[in-house]
């Protein structure tokens, strides 16, 4: 079976996803072309929810969900999506026994990558876009974490998918690994579709063109990043003295504090005058919006 | 050693158009001359796909023994990849699986009536391996593995060829060991059942865990051989006597069936 | 398939430069990069050595590989002579068997099926054998063009390749027997040519 050719590769409308009496998703709706997308959001709020809805792993409840056009639901579309798809999921996990070369190998296999020769080319290559081709022949239970994490990065770049679905994938990376990340996935996003969950805000600011930031199962923000900084003009403020409840702040290295002011304009109290919001500043009066309240 | 090779002379020699007797005298100094033998021109294009090739044979990753033994007895090399990858506690049930049967038939020889241990245990050996050999929780690369397009229908039933045959294959062991007070054919009694919950266990697992599908079976079972137990007069060989085994048959083919449908149009 | 894994020593620094023994012993503990290096610097001569020798690429090819499959399984057994880091003349050695066997395979019809005989250097040749062997110009070239063409095949072989009056047979296909008295002759009349 072959996808409509203009389907998006994304596109959800009403996703609804129940955990018993627990609602994780509340009616999401999203479509997503090329390019990379930030999954911004608190703990709980969805994130990895909506990606394993959209790697294939979770049913939704309620709503519709279609990938290049096919239907999840449905076996023949299932397993077509699944082919052209590549997850990376949050904590993931290996049998300890296997060499990095042999998990990816039978990783591989379960991928349908086609004749021994080709899907060792296949492994040789993603080995060495994620900086393990040394580590080829070592046990994973010998790996560190952040190449246990690279090796779950080539798994799910195994097969050059268009649509890659990254939960985390800078957790345990040191900062030049990071930096090579953020290299590798802007490369894949000129031909493919990646979505990325994060709190790393310097990975979203240095990728996504795109920003959606979920909120107790909804999205509460769609748009580029400069959107998202725009919507905090005139709620940050730097100055001296003590900020007053309700608000987010943290002291600074020259003493004084910065404070986010999230229901409204109003300055915080004498002394202190609006600045320039960074992205940092909007992802926290987003994801940290209902603080005061919670 | 004065005389060395020119690279006009190198390259007439690679070409294969040097006369026979400058060949033999530019080998005879190329075994002893590195420097003259960096001097043939190399084809990097043909370099560097006999590389590509030397490489995929002795870089390719160790065949594991179970993996080789397969692949002997004619499964396609992916197929047997895929049979010899079970996670760790595929590999403790197989144990498992080798000390009950081993105890049960000690009991068969040791204790009046001990065969019974035997014939109420064996069908449940094929469900525990079943329980522990695919899904989430039990399968720790559950999550990478899942979302493949090779995932679901066809690596568990894959999965449980995986359990079925040694299970099959181990049972059928100690039942031919078994001390032989009875007819042959007993000794298969239990299969009939052993495969109808293993069956059941698939049936249940679209809508549960596979591992919680075959605790439900395997509770079954249990529950089963207790009330008949409980029951005065009837001993729980009642389950396994040929009249039952028509049920058990029956059961079988119907959840056989439904399977089939599943996998037909799913 | 491989039960036992090679040996778990570690591997002797090397890199793009190393000499030969050094890189063969980073192979026989595992190193495919050694090995990459080996066919980087080896293979293009040995190609065309054994072009003058069979003139199907494939064949060739073929050997070729087997030969660098050869070094991989049995790099453990090069055993460098004294003041020689060099491999050169051991790969040779093993190509041409590898050539030989690939010739058989493809025709056994009137190549006799025997064994593979061990690998060994030619470090073994005779004093004289030692003085024909360089032939690289002087008077010796003019004496080779004074030999007939079987005459000359015949020394190639034993002398130059390094082969074994049997192997020497089977890749010039005539008799045993034939390659000895072409040998002897073709020697005399060598030795003739240079004394005189």
């Amino acid at each position: 079976m072959s996808a409509p050719a203009a389907a998006p590769p994304v596109h959800v409308r009403g996703l609804v996803r129940h955990y018993g009496t627990r609602t994780a998703l509340k009616g999401v709706d999203l479509s997503l072309g090329r390019g990379v997308t930030g999954l911004l959001g608190r703990n709980g709020a969805g994130k990895t929810t909506l990606l394993r809805c959209l790697a294939t792993d979770l049913e939704a409840s309620a709503g519709e969900v279609r990938l290049f056009g096919l239907d999840p639901e449905r076996a023949a579309g299932r397993t077509e999506i699944r082919r052209r798809l590549g997850y990376l999921p949050q904590n993931p996990d290996f049998y300890p026994h296997f060499t990095v070369f042999g998990l990816l190998d039978y990783m591989a296999v379960l991928k349908e990558l086609g004749s021994r020769r080709d899907r060792h080319d296949e492994v040789r290559r993603v080995l060495v876009r994620t900086d393990l081709y040394d580590r080829r022949h070592s046990r994973v239970r010998r790996l560190s974490g952040g190449m246990r994490q690279r090796l779950a990065l080539a798994a799910a770049l195994l097969g050059g998918p268009e649509l890659l679905l990254l939960d985390e994938p800078t957790v345990g990376l040191d900062p030049e690994q990071r930096i090579r990340f953020r290299s590798l996935v802007s490369e894949l996003a000129v031909h493919s579709t990646v979505v990325l969950s994060t709190h790393q805000i310097e990975d979203v600011a240095a990728l996504c063109g795109r920003i959606l930031c979920l909120d107790r199962g909804r999205v509460i923000f769609d748009g580029t990043p400069g959107d998202l900084v725009e919507r905090a003009r005139g709620r940050v403020w730097e100055g001296a003295g003590d900020p007053g409840d309700g608000c987010t702040s943290w002291r600074l290295a020259d003493g004084r504090h910065r404070v986010l002011t999230p229901h409204g304009t109003d300055s915080p109290g004498g002394g202190f005058t609006a600045v320039e919001p960074s992205l940092e500043d909007a992802y926290l009066l987003y994801t940290g919006m209902d603080r005061g309240r919670g | 050693m004065s005389w060395h090779l020119t690279p006009a002379q190198a390259h007439e020699y690679a070409a294969h158009r040097a006369d026979e007797i400058t060949a033999m005298s530019v080998e005879a100094h190329l075994m002893h001359c590195a420097p003259c033998r960096s001097l043939v021109p190399t084809d990097e294009q043909w370099l560097a796909d006999s590389w590509a090739e030397l490489r995929d044979v002795v870089d390719r990753p160790r065949t594991g023994p179970v993996e080789a033994l397969l692949a002997r007895t004619g499964l396609a090399e992916s197929t047997a990849k895929l049979l010899a990858a079970t996670p760790r506690l595929y590999r403790a049930w197989l144990a498992a699986t080798v000390a009950v049967l081993a105890a049960a038939l000690l009991a068969a020889h040791t204790l009046p009536k001990g065969s019974l241990v035997f014939v109420f245990v064996a069908p449940v050996v094929p469900l525990l391996g079943v329980a522990l050999a695919y899904g989430r929780g039990v399968d720790p690369a559950h999550t990478l593995t899942s979302v493949t397009p090779l995932a679901g229908q066809r690596l568990l039933f894959l999965r449980t060829c995986a359990v079925l045959v040694p299970a099959l294959t181990l049972c059928t062991a100690v039942a031919l060991l078994l001390p032989g007070t009875t007819a042959p054919w007993t000794a298969a009694l239990w299969l009939l059942p052993a495969l109808t919950l293993v069956a059941g266990s698939l049936v249940l697992g679209r809508w549960m865990h596979l591992s919680a599908a075959a605790g439900v079976m395997g509770s079954l079972w249990a529950a089963a051989l207790f009330t008949l137990f409980l029951v005065e007069h009837s001993a729980p060989v009642v389950l396994l006597a040929p009249p039952s085994q028509v049920w058990w048959g029956t059961a079988l083919a119907l959840l056989l069936g439904t399977l089939l449908l599943r996998v037909r149009t799913a | 398939m491989k039960f036992l894994r090679r040996s778990r020593r570690r591997a002797p620094s090397y890199g793009p430069d190393s000499p030969d023994p050094v890189l063969l012993s980073a192979v026989a503990s595992g190193e495919t990069e050694a090995l990459e290096i080996l066919h980087r610097r080896h293979a293009s001569w040995l190609r065309a050595r054994l072009r003058y020798r069979c003139s199907d690429t494939d064949q060739l090819d073929a050997a070729l590989q087997e030969t660098f499959l050869a070094v991989w399984r049995n790099a453990g057994s090069f055993t460098p002579r004294e003041g020689d880091g060099d491999a050169g003349a051991w790969l040779w050695t093993i190509a041409i068997r590898q050539l030989i066997s690939q010739l058989r395979k493809r025709a056994n019809r009137w190549i006799a099926e025997t064994d593979p005989e061990p690998y060994e250097t030619i470090g073994d040749a005779s004093a004289e054998d030692t003085v024909l062997l360089n032939i690289e110009h002087g008077p010796l070239g003019a004496a080779l063009h004074s030999l007939s063409p079987e005459l000359r095949a015949a020394i190639q072989a034993t002398v130059l390749d390094g082969l074994t009056v049997r192997e020497a047979a089977q890749i010039l296909q005539i008799p045993e027997g034939t390659v000895k008295t072409r040998v002897m002759r073709a020697k005399a009349r060598l030795r003739e040519a240079l004394t005189t």
